[in-house]
């Protein structure tokens, strides 16, 4: 039953394959057959043909000039054979494959960019997605030649077996072994070679990590001081032991299944059509010497035919996983596809509101539970609380980056999700903590594709953000490009650098509302405070929200939301809530305790700079 | 092309020294198979026609067949114990050998090696990747050794039988081996011109299909189209290359393809054979179906010998880094003094440190300069100052990461460079921001060590696990103390969270009982309360310690006995909180910006 389901899904499998490339590169697709095509025909031509041909023309009496018009004309035909199979790896798959690849990462990334981002946070997905992705262009490549050598390996057993049956009809009974080989002993060595493979998957995960641990820099200060490279090469050593015990247990059936394999497919055959037409030539003389010439290359052929056509049968299984997975990730169908269109949003924004939300993970993880609040015009709102209280995803909502499972986010008064997504996501300029540095020039970095005029802003937006007079001190300036990924002399930034560069990207987009989540983490008092001073302050008269997990530098925020296990505790104003004496004056008291019990304080410097 | 002999000696070498017997003997199947193949195609098939056109004695057929069926049974059982288990089996067994090695080198080189991007690529590449390395070597060379024996098997036959066709075999492999050679130069310079589009093309592919960028990507509009154009263009590009080699490529691979097999066979080969068989009458029609197929065999199997020799000099390469890596000299040696008397003060004296990896960056400034301070037993010493001012360097300077370059850093008045690496090291506990939770049993996450199992050492543990305040009865913790950490490999694995790992890795300090501790930033991604309750933590732990801790948070700082203010690599201001208050500079600057706040109201 189950092998059933599973042969008609590979082959439905390889034929949505088929189309699919073919809708990216037909020319590829026909081609590859050709040449498939000409290499079986090649093969059969030699060892079935050609020489049984040549001594016949002997046999009976053609003159030698004739024969060699034979092998001129053979000499000519495989020049355009040649011919075309040199332009075929030489010019048409090196061409076609890059267009392939960029066909198909197309076609992944566009659904890719279009799926939730909350997708990529649910394992399951994501993992599908990486199947889908990992050496996808080689996959979709080797899957079109394997069909193609199904199809034809198919044509040419039935040729090398027709041209066996009318040598000799019974001569076709030897080809019974090798079918016995393949498919008896060959298929239990495949399923026993998997079993070993299952059973000792586990020790070359160990093994795996083992080697990451050893070779991926975040080890290497515990490594040194501690002992855990003991437990790790204990490890490793339980591994190998794993693998090769595995290895061993399986080794005396392997060996004889093998034995068995080797003598059906090719002992069996070969050394019985040889006696078989010894017999025929010179015991019976019932056979012409060409006949048996050719025999005793064309049982060779049979026997490689079958093998490479069971191992093509073998592979499209395995390719059909891989169909699958791309096939299951093309038919996803997002929530928030990019391209949503709907009403233009109007500015200014006059209201932000949260009705109910609610947020579970794909996964059942529940991050927030039926969150209300609202914002009003040039309102600034800090938003604190505990690691994982769901602060991020609560921003994530609100920038449409998910959708809330319950509850609706309106601004203006509009449900969020009646906006055009593109027009609506570029009201909001945002600083997130782990903010990604592209391998491109800084401007990139900061315009995102963008075009200006000229550098005003750019220049402003880096100043804000503390980090101008850095970056003009380096060669390039403006133009100096990021991370050693292309450029040899490319800038490798601190945590705190990339930490501004992405506060300067949000200054940048000056958008109506702005989201800084945590922008100070890795900073040193001194920027830290100037760079929330620049926050607070170039944002005045618009929509802020600051994530923070210093409580002071957010007092003087006009709404301030506490966040507990998903949910709101406490909102409202410092004042508000300190007076409340409840979650957010207890935090507000651990990190102050410390300040407040100074005796002689002096007035604190004015400005960030002095 | 550079052809590494030496390297794939060393490699060989190895071989013969991690498993001698899997090693001959898969040296003695793969020659032996290549005979029988010989034998079995040319002697055997041979024989036959010989016999059938000739007329020999059907029972003498007979008979030798039944004696080739049978020597075939032998010979296919060695052949099957060689493919189903000796060559596979001596795979994992070098792997890990080798793997050993490099661990152990690993564990060794200095942490300036981490900073050499060029030198970490090559690591990396060489540890990854020994896997890859030892099977392509293995592959490869029992291909080559096939057609090796093979070529020689058909060179002596031919030379007994047809020196023409050995001729012509052996010009078959020159024009083989030029053509070749072009070939693969053009192939190489057209890789020359494609490999950094196909970086930019990865790059752009890790963009867009990573994670990490999702958000960028889709809050930035134009980013992605800007990414996706430049996609497009490396795409173009590429195809531009190829078109450019193509045609060349294309004419080369013909004449390889050509000439040899289908040229010299059928057009000049056959007909010579003819005209001896038909008009000359000199040769049998079976001798001139063997000998045809004899010199075909020889050219085939001597142009696959040819195409395979780039190979080599591309495992010779892997093997290379390998073994450069191998032979690396760490800077940072271990001295030959003992630790012995107890731990009483480290002293630094005029330290200065640059990052330089020899003197090539051109960025190498001075990370610390002239650094000179005392840490006496009992201290708590708090570093404090600006990003980049070289705290977290200072530190590993310390705990001996890296040599100072001008300077001295004593332990009790010794230079530490002259002690036992590894004694010094552990007296040293270090809580890194950036700590780690390992694939295995918390108990061995805590001892960091082999664990005796003993039960003293339970007992230590669990001591230190509840000092640390990871409450055992309220996690999760099935099997106690043997519960294994992460699900990496086990079902019944837990992940710990943030905090959780965090009480972890401080139990790991405490078990250890150190006399110095070092704490680099362990608070600077938590929420208030956790940072509250982390900081109680932590002076409870560091009691009757040593402790010297980095820190922004400059409240937690002001209870140290001494407090050290760095700016660009330089101490600039030392003393208590009070004392530095009163001196009325950066750090009070500092202190006041972040206080000032809090004493509002």
């Amino acid at each position: 039953m189950k092998k059933q389901g599973t042969i008609h899904q590979a082959v439905s499998n390889n034929l949505y394959i088929m189309q699919f490339a073919w809708r990216l590169s037909p020319r590829r697709v026909l081609f590859s057959g050709v040449y498939y095509g000409l290499g079986q025909f090649e093969y059969l031509f030699f060892s079935g043909y050609f020489i049984k041909k040549v001594l016949s023309l002997i046999e009976t009496g053609t003159s030698f000039p004739d024969v060699l018009l034979f092998l001129g004309f053979t000499a000519g035909l495989f020049l355009a054979v040649v011919l075309f199979n040199s332009w075929y790896e030489n010019l048409l798959v090196p061409v076609t494959d890059v267009e392939l690849y960029h066909g198909l990462c197309h076609t992944l990334y566009e659904k890719a960019g279009n799926a939730d981002l909350s997708c990529f946070e649910d394992s399951d997905f994501y993992n599908r997605y990486m199947m889908a992705m990992t050496d996808s262009d080689q996959r979709l490549i080797r899957t079109i030649d394997n069909l193609w050598q199904i199809l034809l390996g198919a044509a040419a057993v039935a040729v090398s077996w027709v041209m066996m049956f009318r040598i000799d009809p019974l001569v076709i009974l030897f080809v019974l072994a090798p079918v016995i080989g393949n498919f008896v002993f060959a298929e239990s060595l495949n399923r026993l070679s998997y079993r070993i493979y299952e059973e000792s998957v586990i020790y070359r995960r160990i093994a795996d990590y083992v080697n990451r641990v050893l070779h991926l820099s975040d080890y290497v200060k515990e490594l040194r001081m501690t002992n855990i490279y003991h437990v790790m090469e204990r490890k490793q050593k339980d591994a190998e032991k794993g693998i090769t015990s595995t290895m061993d247990k399986y080794a005396r059936k392997s060996i004889l299944l093998g034995w068995g394999y080797l003598y059906f497919t090719f002992v069996i055959i070969f050394e019985g059509v040889i006696f078989y037409g010894a017999y025929r030539t010179i015991a019976a003389k019932t056979m012409p010497l060409s006949d048996f010439a050719v025999l005793t290359t064309l049982m060779t052929s049979v026997s490689w035919i079958l093998i490479d056509y069971t191992k093509a049968l073998l592979e499209s299984m395995k390719n059909s996983l891989y169909i699958q997975n791309l096939r299951e990730f093309l038919a996803f169908d997002p929530a928030i596809p990019e391209d949503h269109d709907g009403l233009m949003p109007t500015q200014p924004i006059q209201s932000i509101e949260f009705r109910n939300v609610s947020f579970v993970y794909p996964s059942g993880k529940t991050a927030l539970k039926d969150i209300s609040f609202s914002l009003h015009a040039s309102e600034r709102c800090a938003l604190v609380g505990y690691n994982g209280a769901g602060k991020t995803t609560l921003i994530k909502l609100l920038m449409r980056l998910y959708d809330p499972t319950e509850g609706t986010v309106l601004v203006n008064g509009i449900d969020i999700r009646k906006y055009n997504l593109k027009a609506y996501r570029s009201l909001f300029s945002a600083a997130f903590q782990d903010g990604k540095i592209f391998a491109r020039s800084i401007r990139d970095n900061i315009t995102m594709g963008q075009r200006p005029e000229n550098d005003l802003l750019i220049r402003s937006a880096l100043e804000k953000a503390d980090i101008l007079s850095t970056i003009e001190s380096l060669p390039g300036s403006l133009d100096t490009i990021l991370t050693r990924e292309f450029a040899e002399d490319g800038v490798i930034l601190s945590g705190g650098q990339i930490q501004k560069l992405t506060a300067a990207r949000a200054f940048y987009q000056n958008a109506p509302v702005c989201v800084f989540d945590e922008p100070s983490s890795a900073l040193d008092p001194i920027a830290e405070h100037a760079l929330m001073e620049n926050i607070k302050k170039d944002n005045a008269g618009k929509l802020l929200l600051l994530i923070s997990h210093r409580l002071s530098s957010i007092q003087d925020m006009e709404k301030i939301i506490v966040l507990k296990n998903g949910h709101i505790s406490e909102q409202g104003t410092h004042a508000e809530l300190m007076a409340q004496s409840g979650e957010y004056a207890a935090l507000y008291h651990m990190q102050a305790e410390k300040y407040r019990t100074e005796k002689a304080f002096q007035n604190p410097i004015g400005g960030p700079e002095s | 092309m550079k052809k590494h002999p030496a390297d794939l000696l060393w490699l060989i070498r190895f071989c013969i020294r991690t498993s001698p017997k899997l090693f001959f003997f898969n040296i003695f199947a793969c020659v032996e198979q290549s005979l029988f193949v010989f034998f079995e195609y040319t002697i055997w098939i041979g024989y036959n026609l010989n016999a059938a056109e000739n007329g020999a004695p059907f029972s003498q057929v007979t008979l030798l067949t039944m004696g080739v069926f049978a020597l075939f049974l032998i010979h296919q059982f060695i052949d099957s114990i060689y493919f189903q288990w000796s060559f596979e089996r001596i795979k994992p067994t070098l792997t890990f050998q080798l793997r050993r090695q490099i661990y152990e080198k690993a564990c060794s080189v200095d942490l300036s090696c981490y900073d050499d991007t060029d030198f970490y690529n090559d690591f990396v590449l060489s540890t990854t990747q020994t896997d890859e390395c030892i099977e392509r070597f293995l592959n490869d060379g029992r291909d080559f050794l096939f057609e090796l024996v093979n070529v020689a098997a058909y060179f002596s036959y031919l030379l007994a039988i047809d020196r023409i066709g050995l001729l012509l075999a052996v010009l078959c492999g020159v024009v083989n081996y030029c053509s070749s050679q072009k070939y693969a130069m053009l192939e190489k310079d057209a890789r020359l011109c494609k490999t950094p589009l196909e970086r930019e093309r990865a790059y752009q592919h890790r963009v867009f299909y990573l994670q990490d960028y999702a958000k960028e990507l889709r809050l930035h509009p134009d980013m992605r189209s800007q990414l996706s154009r430049d996609f497009d263009r490396c795409s173009q590009e590429l195809n531009t290359v190829n078109h450019k080699y193509g045609l060349k490529l294309w004419l080369y691979g013909f004449l390889k393809g050509y000439m040899p097999v289908y040229f010299m066979l059928y057009a000049i080969y056959l007909p010579y054979l003819l005209y001896k068989a038909m008009v000359a009458h000199t040769l049998s029609l079976s001798a001139m179906v063997i000998l045809l197929a004899a010199v075909r065999r020889m050219i085939k199997r001597g142009g696959a010998l040819v195409g395979r020799l780039p190979r080599f000099a591309y495992i010779g390469t892997f093997i290379e880094k390998i073994r450069c890596f191998l032979a690396y000299e760490p800077r940072i040696i271990s001295g030959e003094k003992d630790v012995k008397d107890d731990w009483n003060r480290l002293t630094l004296s005029h330290v200065s440190f640059s990052y330089q990896n020899g003197s090539h960056s051109p960025h190498a400034r001075e990370i610390l300069r002239d650094i000179s301070l005392e840490i006496n037993h009992g201290q708590k010493i708090a570093l404090v100052g600006y990003n980049g001012a070289g705290k977290t360097t200072l530190v590993k300077l310390l705990m001996r990461f890296y040599d100072p370059d001008s300077g001295v850093i004593l332990r009790n008045g010794t230079d530490i460079r002259t002690l036992k690496l590894d004694a010094y090291r552990r007296e040293i506990g270090a809580v890194f921001q950036d700590y780690r939770i390992y694939a295995a049993t918390l108990r061995e996450n805590v001892v960091m060590d082999l664990c005796t199992l003993e039960r003293e050492e339970t007992y230590a543990v669990e001591h230190a696990l509840h000092r640390a305040k990871l409450n055992l009865a309220a996690q999760k913790l099935k099997y106690q103390i043997e519960t294994p950490l992460t699900t990496e490999f086990e079902k019944d694995g837990i992940d710990l969270s943030g905090g959780e790992s965090q009480k972890v890795a401080i139990a790991r300090t405490l078990y250890r009982s150190h006399e110095l501790i070092i704490m680099d930033e362990p608070s600077s991604a938590l929420d208030p309360a956790s940072e509250y309750q982390l900081n109680q933590e932590l002076k409870q732990l560091a009691e009757d310690k040593t402790v010297i801790f980095i820190s922004h948070r400059l409240a937690t700082a002001r209870d140290a006995d001494c407090i050290y203010m760095m700016k660009e690599g330089r101490i600039v201001e030392h003393g208590t909180h009070e004392q530095l208050l009163d001196l009325d500079g950066e750090y009070c600057k500092m202190w006041n910006l972040q206080a000032q706040a809090y004493q509002q109201d």
